[in-house]
Order: C-alpha cells, then sequence, then structure tokens
C-alpha cells in the first residue's frame, strides 16, 4: 500500500495524533503547519518564535504558545519524534491500548500491518530527510538531525514530512505548499482539513488553567450581552476555521486527482458550528465560521462527489469548553492531575486532555480511512460515532 | 399615542424599501439605514412620510458606522421595538467551482456584510431594544444558508455567508430569550431586486410581494399590545420562509 495523507495543522495536537495514527496504519503522511517556514530558516537557538508570537495573521492560531522544549526541531521529526509529553500516541483508557498506539514504540512493533519491512529499511534516510521538507535544504543539511542520540533510541518511521504554511501570505504559502508536496508525494489520498484549534493550548498546565478561564468567561458572558469578541477577532475566526480549509483544497485539489487515489476529503470540525445543538457559550465567531465550513463541505460534497470524491466531517470532541464526555462540562482539559487545590467535581472527565486526544484520532484515523456505508450523505460525525445535526 | 420605533437596514431599494414602507403605512416610525445616498427611492419615500421615516447613513460591516447609526437613533428616542436586519450582499463570483481560482476578498467583504453585520448591528442596538416594549430582532438570511437543503456545487461566499448568519442568530437566541427577546429568521424567495448590481427581472417574486408575508412574520400575527395570544413559538428559533414554510438547518 501507498497512500498518502495530507494534514492542515499537523503540528496542533490533533493533527499531530491523526498523523501518528495513519502512519502506523502504513501511511505517509505530510503535513502543513504554520510554525514550520521560520524554523527551516532560523539556526537553533535563535528561533525568532519568541518575538513574533503575537502575529496577528488570519488562520494561524497555533502560532501562539508555540513552546517546543528546548530544541530547534519540532516533535513531528528529527530529535523529538515521539519525545513530547504533551502529544498523546495512545488513547490512554488502558496500557495496551497506549502500547499499541504508540509512535514511540514505533509502527512495526505493533504487529498489524505487514507491508513495513521495505519502509523500515528506507526509513532512516527518509527521516533525515522529512526533517527538511523543502528540497534543497534537506540535501545540505541531510545529516543535521542523525546523531546518535536519536537514532539509537527512536524507531525509524520517518513517514512524517512537514512543509511551510506561511500564512500570512495565503495564496503564495498554497502555491508553494502544493509544489513542495508534489515533491514528496505522488498523489494526496486523503486531505484531513484539521482547521483552527482543536485544542487551544499545548501547553499542559498552562493550557488547563486558561481553558478553564475561558469557560468561566464564557458563561458569564452568556448572561451578560453584548456579546465578546472584536470584529478583528470574528474575522481571524472565520479565516482559520472557514477560509484556511477552503484554501487548502483549492491549492491540493489538483494532487488528489490523479488516477487510482482515494479521493477523499475529511473536515475537522465541531458541533459549535451546529445550529440546531450548538450552545452559546462559545464565541460567536467562531461558531459562525464553524457552521460555514459545514457550508462549505456540503457544497465541494455536492460538486466533487460528481467525480468519485467522497468526504468525511468529524467533530473530535474536544472542544476546549465541552471536554470529550457527552454532556461534559468546561473544564475537560483539567484532569491533568497537577492542580490538587481544585475541588475534583462529579463532572470532572475520567480522562486527561491528550488521552482524549489520542483516543479521539485514533477513532479518526479509522473513520478518515475506511470505507462508510452511506457516502451519499454528509453527516457530522462524533467520535463515538454519534451524528449532529446542522 | 407614541409611535412604536422601528430600524430597517439596507433599506435603499428592494426588499429593505418595501419593508419600511410596509411598516409607516402601519403607522410605525422608521429610522431606515441607507447605504447608497444617491439612490433616490428612499428619499422619495421620506417625502410622503415626513417626519416618521428618518433616514440613516448606515454600513454595516463597519463598526463605527453602525455604533454613529445607534447614537443617532438614540438622540431622537430611547428606546425602538422592532430591528430589521435586512442588509445584504452578492457577488459576481457565485459560479467559480473549486476547479478555479477563488476570491477570498469578495468571501470576506460578504461574511462582513451578511453574517458579521446583523450581530454587530444587533449588539449595536441592544440598549434601545432593550427599552424597548417589543424587544423584537429580524433577520432576512436565505435558504442559501440551509445546509441540510443545499444544492449548490459552489456560490462558497454567498451560501458560508448565510449559514454563518443563521448560527449568529442562533446564538443570539440563546443569549437574550431569556431577556424577553423574540426572533424572526426569514428566506423572502427569489426577489427582482437589485442585489447583484442590476435589476434581477428573471425572479419570481417583487419585493413588495414578499415584503408583505416578512411583515407578517416579523410583527407575528398578533402583537403584544393587541391583547391577544401568540400564535408563534418564541421558544424555538426556525428560518421561515415568504410562504411560512419551516427551513431545515
Amino acid at each position: 500500500m501507498d497512500r498518502t495523507a495530507w494534514i492542515l495543522n499537523l503540528r496542533e495536537p490533533f493533527g499531530a495524533a491523526l498523523g501518528r495514527e495513519l502512519t502506523a496504519r502504513g501511511w505517509k503522511v505530510v503535513g502543513g503547519d504554520p510554525g514550520e517556514e521560520r524554523e527551516i530558516l532560523s539556526v537553533p537557538g535563535q528561533r525568532k518564535i519568541g518575538e513574533e508570537g503575537e502575529i496577528p495573521a488570519a488562520g494561524r492560531p497555533n502560532a501562539e504558545g508555540i513552546e517546543e522544549p528546548g530544541g530547534s526541531s519540532g516533535w513531528t521529526h528529527g530529535t523529538h519524534i515521539g519525545e513530547n509529553p504533551e502529544i498523546p500516541t495512545g488513547t490512554g483508557t488502558s496500557g495496551l491500548n497506549d502500547f499499541e498506539g504508540s509512535v514511540a514504540f514505533g509502527p512495526e512493533s505493533n504487529g498489524r500491518h505487514g507491508g513495513y519491512e521495505q519502509e523500515e529499511r528506507e526509513g532512516t534516510d527518509t527521516q533525515v530527510k522529512s526533517a527538511q521538507s523543502n528540497a534543497a535544504a534537506a540535501s545540505s543539511s541531510a545529516g543535521a538531525f542523525s546523531d546518535a542520540d536519536s537514532a539509537a533510541s527512536l524507531p525509524e518511521h520517518g513517514r512524517m514530512h512537514v512543509v511551510p504554511l506561511d500564512l500570512d501570505q495565503p495564496g503564495e504559502a498554497w502555491e508553494e505548499a502544493a509544489r513542495l508536496t508534489a515533491g514528496l508525494a505522488d498523489r494526496i489520498d486523503l486531505l484531513v482539513l484539521n482547521a483552527g484549534e482543536i485544542v487551544p493550548e499545548r501547553d499542559g498546565e498552562a493550557g488547563a488553567d486558561s481553558v478553564k478561564e475561558e469557560a468561566i468567561q464564557a458563561a458569564d458572558i452568556g448572561a451578560d450581552f453584548p456579546a465578546e469578541g472584536t470584529t478583528e477577532e470574528r474575522l481571524r475566526d472565520y479565516e482559520a476555521y472557514a477560509l484556511t480549509p477552503l484554501r487548502a483544497v483549492e491549492h491540493l485539489l489538483p494532487l488528489m486527482d490523479a488516477e487510482g487515489g482515494l479521493k477523499r476529503i475529511c473536515f475537522v470540525s465541531s458541533h459549535e458550528g451546529s445550529i440546531s445543538a450548538g450552545h452559546a457559550d462559545v464565541p460567536i465567531g467562531r461558531a459562525m465560521a464553524r457552521t460555514a465550513l459545514h457550508m462549505q463541505a456540503k457544497l465541494l460534497f455536492n460538486d466533487l462527489g460528481r467525480e468519485g470524491y467522497t468526504f468525511r466531517l468529524y467533530d473530535p470532541g474536544l472542544s476546549p469548553l465541552r471536554g470529550a464526555m457527552p454532556g461534559g462540562l468546561p473544564g475537560a482539559a483539567d484532569s491533568s492531575g497537577s492542580k490538587g487545590d481544585r475541588p475534583a467535581a462529579a463532572a470532572e472527565p475520567m480522562m486527561s486532555l491528550p488521552a482524549m486526544v489520542g483516543e479521539s484520532a485514533r477513532f479518526a484515523a479509522g473513520f478518515f480511512t475506511n470505507p462508510h456505508a452511506d457516502e451519499e450523505r454528509l453527516v457530522l460525525t462524533g467520535s463515538r460515532g454519534e451524528e449532529w445535526p446542522f | 399615542m407614541n409611535k412604536h420605533n422601528a430600524v430597517v437596514t439596507g433599506a435603499d431599494r428592494g426588499l429593505g424599501l418595501a419593508l419600511a414602507e410596509g411598516l409607516l403605512a402601519r403607522g410605525w416610525r422608521v429610522f431606515a439605514g441607507s447605504y447608497l445616498p444617491d439612490w433616490p427611492q428612499l428619499r422619495e419615500l421620506e417625502q410622503r412620510y415626513p417626519g416618521t421615516l428618518i433616514i440613516l447613513p448606515l454600513d454595516v460591516s463597519s463598526d463605527s458606522s453602525v455604533l454613529a447609526a445607534a447614537a443617532a437613533v438614540e438622540e431622537r428616542t430611547r428606546s425602538i421595538d422592532l430591528l430589521i436586519n435586512n442588509a445584504g450582499v452578492i457577488t459576481d463570483k457565485n459560479e467559480d467551482s473549486i476547479r478555479v481560482p477563488q476570491d477570498y476578498d469578495e468571501m470576506i467583504r460578504l461574511y462582513q456584510v451578511n453574517s458579521l453585520g446583523p450581530v454587530r448591528t444587533s449588539e449595536a442596538f441592544h440598549p434601545l431594544l432593550e427599552r424597548g416594549e417589543l424587544k423584537r430582532i429580524c433577520f432576512v438570511s436565505s435558504e442559501a444558508g440551509s445546509i441540510g437543503k443545499a444544492e449548490r456545487t459552489a456560490w462558497f461566499a454567498y451560501c458560508m455567508s448565510k449559514a454563518a448568519l443563521n448560527r449568529g442568530v442562533r446564538t443570539l437566541f440563546d443569549r437574550l430569550r431569556p431577556d424577553g427577546y423574540t426572533f424572526r429568521l426569514y428566506h423572502p424567495g427569489w426577489m427582482r431586486t437589485y442585489m447583484s448590481g442590476e435589476k434581477n427581472n428573471e425572479a419570481e417574486l417583487e419585493p413588495s410581494e414578499s415584503a408583505a408575508p416578512a411583515l407578517e412574520y416579523f410583527l407575528g400575527s398578533t402583537l403584544p399590545w393587541d391583547d391577544k395570544p401568540h400564535s408563534v413559538d418564541e421558544d424555538r428559533p426556525v428560518m421561515r420562509d415568504w410562504q411560512g414554510r419551516e427551513w431545515p438547518w
């Protein structure tokens, strides 16, 4: 099997977890991420992320709060494969599942996929090259990440590649991303539009706190009109959650047309965008942008379905304000256990946020790659297989 | 008797003009948002209803314009009863499928006017509505915002803007219904209007043909001061068309 998935926001926790699930199933994964370009261009130790942390550019909420501990490269490649404790590698529900899904142990340790030997042998080189997705950079720095440390302690998979997305210049950035992707893969089988932020903070404890605060604020706002949010924030949400995915489809679609491709487009969204089921405790701009994304998915479904494309619309159940539990309450991310002073409410979820991300990504990997009984209907589907109304 | 006050956005022509005229005929005082100062129809209506039609310069895509309009209304009255968010725009890029380059500036323009405009206007006029008797906010949306019924294969900018509007209305409903506000969300049908720049003569309805059922719906089958029971379920947000049919989300 030689299947390639392209994931928008591959560094975002859900995108990363999904990428790992897919590589574990034998897929090649290419992803776009706003954080990538600056890292390629900057020397280790002189990264500009801190200085540019407040870039207000539309469509790049991930740029904020990127804190990759002590490294010049991200955790999708190089010395950091499988080493970021914030990025889940399994479901967290049992040791067995944890082990089975863990890329830290490598897909080859799962014993689930037969066709790996070839790729494992190629892995050493590919892993190194994946650190620099841009072809010119790859040749000049092929040894940069092959220090003994990572080579000895980590498995070879090397099947994730990140391409930069400078969303300050979206038109050019997407053309460049399409060009780089074409150099990495013959075609794209599966396009995953993981728009905006599924999990708004990647920084464990601080994230839990600020998620909680955001939830409390939102609850207050519900009682206290007018609503939160400036026009600028609302437009930024529209760019991040609705326009960025459309830009991705526009530019990457030609790579999906190739003969024999799976031709599947998957939207990662949320029932926040459901008009009948959504609630008022999310920022209005984000809710509206997600609804626009659902409409976009439907229009593409109507159009490209005629050419054999199939679609998935997925709610990973990771809304920062609701958590993964049905009827879950704000503070879902708060079970890291590090805050002993917080009363353990009965509604506290049973899983940590990374575990929820991992479980949701695991479900998504199957949902996205497997055939579906009814491809004639586009349904917003949750991480338990439940259907959400529009 | 004090007149009841209404604000209608996008009242220069088309449905907005017909709605303003219908309200004036029913004895309302109307603050008419005007985006096209050179378009004559609203000025002609003003001459027929001096003092009860007040023209407001209003660009619903602009925070400052909307706030200035709300301030201008507040100089004339301390309360409004009815806000009709009618202003909307369309684009000549509707037929551009995903296979051709998309115009993202147009998408943002439509979102600013069609989606954020009504939210922004509702927020700005909230203090005036709060002191009003009816507390009713109406939105002219479109069947094009129905995801469940969508059969189009392009029209990204317009359909996305109207679907987002419907979601925004839902949030406003959830937040304001407990305070006694009531909501109307309306699909006016395909009208012979100038929305695309030139008058569309192929469409099936004159704006006045849609404005009459619109006002019936917006004002309710009865009004609270008529001392009769309401026939509308105010606790369920729905989108209805000019024939009273409910549209799925």
